[in-house]
């Protein structure tokens, strides 16, 4: 399988409630997909489907092989814990490495490694000590983003990552994930902001009443 | 009348021992506390210090040699239906709670009242509730079932440390890393099941929510790392304890309130200081 | 609180010194005490007493001190008094146990003692009893009365 996420058929919903059928997807590898759509369109739902943490009603939700253990990388939306949460920077970004890290009580020296080019490959190596809470919104974003590509990921899912932040943090966050899929990362992004997002995007798709899958031409 | 050295103090057994099995259990209590209180489950400890009392209370009705043979099943037990009902049951994980803590607190004191085994129910209730002397009082059998539990705690959280950071930190994150969640939940609600009841020799019922829960929120004022604020706690309650202690073998006070007075005395220090640090 | 005890003492003394003493003229030579529980602080005696009340068996044939209230059965008909020592927890408001204590010589009621239920600290030599349940008890022998209220 080429392809990195294929959907066929697929419906989702909570408890026996299944929403509306999402339209057949596919993510290839260095797509960037655009996930938008009204509130409670089911966008979380479908990336949360996506990163296993839920699963579909009915239809086939299929993966490449490998990605489910360790390939994606997920930047959740920030809830009230993490944001009160006392620990360094580097902490939480080395928490990434915890797929890898499976049984073993520490982290090797090769997953400490990870965790330190990440942060620099984000511009964040020198908040490393610094504590998470005390961060401005755009920085946690970064340091969520940092903890996503410390594993060995292929596909990085982000759900509203600009959720609470100015205008600038937004378009310096939507830059970096350029860059981050210039590079070669498969995106998949929940957005609610269209206009930064669809300028990078590959791929646009629409939940909600007017569903629809589809391929952006080009961009300037 | 004249005083006894604390030194002299030192040369009883059962005051050794008090000292080693409250350090160890107080220390057990604040690691655990610390992703306890960041989860916003302070109130466990308190609930299931109930749930642990009546257990306790029909086990020494029922002559039990040990009232850790019936009070450790049944907390643990309480702490998986707890831990099942949290997660969107009909009734709210804390008004369940609510109603099996106080259930048993009322079960427990009726109990004992109705078959007496002792001549001094009050009393008795009073020690068992404010630890004002149990941890001075134990046999063999509870030195080396504390101190043992006591151990395999901390070492149990020794190598489970980054797992217990990550799914503090963002459970969900953990679930899509493939982690077992259910596994370690269930893991962790019989680990403060068991934590609980041992504490309560220490401090006493009423009292064993703030052994889990001031490390933690006072080592939290001046941390500024998940490795820190565990250090901090364990340091401050190893203190904090071995203080509380030998102050109540000295001067004659309830052993329990005493290291909680130290605990909340040393909080405020604690926050303090954290002012200073901003 | 250390300073009326120690005021308490000093008046009780002047007292004793004019007052019946003791028929126990042996306390004019005072004996080693191995194992003083009134030395204690309240919380360690409390524990300590209650280990001795449970398992006394470990304290056999040595003097112990202890401190209570005075309970006596009045010695009537030819039988004589039984007295013991009631035993308080912490808080001073319940009661742990009883000690059963035989004086030393020859008192007599009432004259030789002090008022029932009067605070009292007596010393003994311990020695195993059964009660009525045949559970095994501590008794001290050979007892002095050291200090009355």
């Amino acid at each position: 399988m080429t392809n990195l996420v294929e959907c066929r058929d697929l419906r989702l919903g909570y408890g026996s409630n299944a929403m509306q059928p999402c339209p057949d997807f596919t993510v290839g590898a260095g797509n960037y997909l655009c996930i938008v759509g009204a509130n409670g369109s089911g966008k979380t739902t479908l990336l949360k489907a996506i990163a296993g943490l839920i699963k579909p009603v009915s239809g086939t939700l299929a993966l490449a092989p490998g990605l489910a253990s360790g390939g994606i990388g997920y930047v959740p939306q920030q809830g009230p814990l993490q944001r009160d949460f006392p620990a360094s920077v580097r902490e939480v970004v080395q928490s990434g490495c915890q797929a890898m890290r499976g049984w073993r009580p520490f982290y090797s020296s090769a997953e400490r490694r990870r965790a330190k080019d990440a942060m620099e490959s984000l511009g964040i190596a020198a908040l490393a000590r610094r504590c998470y809470r005390e961060l401005s919104g755009g920085q946690r974003q970064r340091v969520l983003l940092a903890r996503a590509l410390c594993g060995d990921c292929r596909l990085l899912l982000l759900d509203e990552p600009t959720t609470g932040l100015d205008r600038d943090a937004t378009a310096d966050f939507y830059s970096l994930l350029r860059e981050i899929n210039a590079g070669g990362m498969t995106i998949a992004t929940v957005t609610h902001d269209h206009s930064a997002a669809l300028a990078s995007a590959t791929h646009v798709l629409t939940l909600g009443t007017d569903a629809s899958f589809r391929r952006i031409e080009c961009h300037g | 009348m004249d005083e006894v050295t604390f030194l002299e103090y030192l040369s009883y057994p059962f005051v050794r021992n008090a000292l080693v099995a409250g350090v160890l259990i107080s220390l057990c209590a604040a690691l655990l506390g610390v992703p306890l209180v960041l989860r916003r489950l302070s109130f466990m400890g308190d609930g299931l210090s109930h749930v642990a009392f009546g257990a306790m209370a029909v086990a020494g009705v029922l002559n039990f040699a040990d009232t850790m043979a019936l009070s450790l099943p049944v907390t643990i037990a309480a702490a998986l239906v707890l831990m099942r009902s949290g997660r969107g049951a009909k009734t709210g994980g804390d008004a369940m709670l609510a109603m099996l803590s106080v259930g048993a607190m009322a079960a427990g004191y009726l109990v004992m009242n109705l078959k007496p085994s002792s001549s001094n129910v009050s009393g008795d209730v009073c020690t068992t509730l404010f630890g004002s002397v149990s941890i001075l009082t134990l046999t063999t059998l509870d030195m080396w079932l504390s101190v043992g539990l006591s151990v395999a705690v901390c070492v149990l959280w020794l190598f489970a440390y980054n797992r217990v950071f990550d799914m503090t930190f963002d459970e969900s994150y953990a679930r899509a890393s493939g982690a077992n969640t259910t596994l370690f939940n269930t893991l962790a609600a019989v680990v403060v099941a068991v934590v609980i009841v041992i504490s309560m020799r220490l401090v006493g019922t009423l009292l064993v929510s703030s052994l889990l829960v001031v490390p933690a929120i006072a080592a939290m004022r001046v941390a500024k790392s998940f490795r820190a604020v565990c250090v901090v706690a364990a340091v401050f309650t190893v203190v904090c304890s071995l203080a509380g202690i030998m102050i109540a073998v000295v001067a004659g006070t309830p052993v329990g309130s005493t290291i909680v007075a130290a605990d909340i005395i040393s909080f405020f220090f604690m926050a303090i200081i954290g002012r200073f640090l901003k | 609180m250390r300073l009326a005890v120690v005021a308490a003492a000093a008046i009780l003394s002047a007292f004793a010194a004019s007052a019946a003493e003791v028929a126990n003229d042996t306390n004019a030579v005072p004996r080693k005490v191995e194992m003083d529980f009134t030395r204690l602080s309240k919380i360690v005696r409390q524990a300590q007493v209650t280990r001795f009340l449970e398992s006394p068996e470990k304290y056999v044939g040595k003097i112990v001190q202890i401190s209570g209230d005075f309970y006596v059965d009045k010695p009537k008909d030819g039988e004589p008094g039984r007295y013991a020592c009631a035993l308080k927890d912490a808080a001073g408001c319940c009661a742990i146990g009883e000690v059963e204590f035989r004086p030393r010589g020859a008192p007599k009621w009432p004259q030789d003692f002090p008022d029932e239920y009067d605070t009292i600290t007596v010393n003994g030599k311990v020695e195993i009893m059964r009660n009525g349940d045949g559970v095994p008890c501590p008794r001290l022998v050979e007892a002095d009365i050291v200090r009355k209220k």
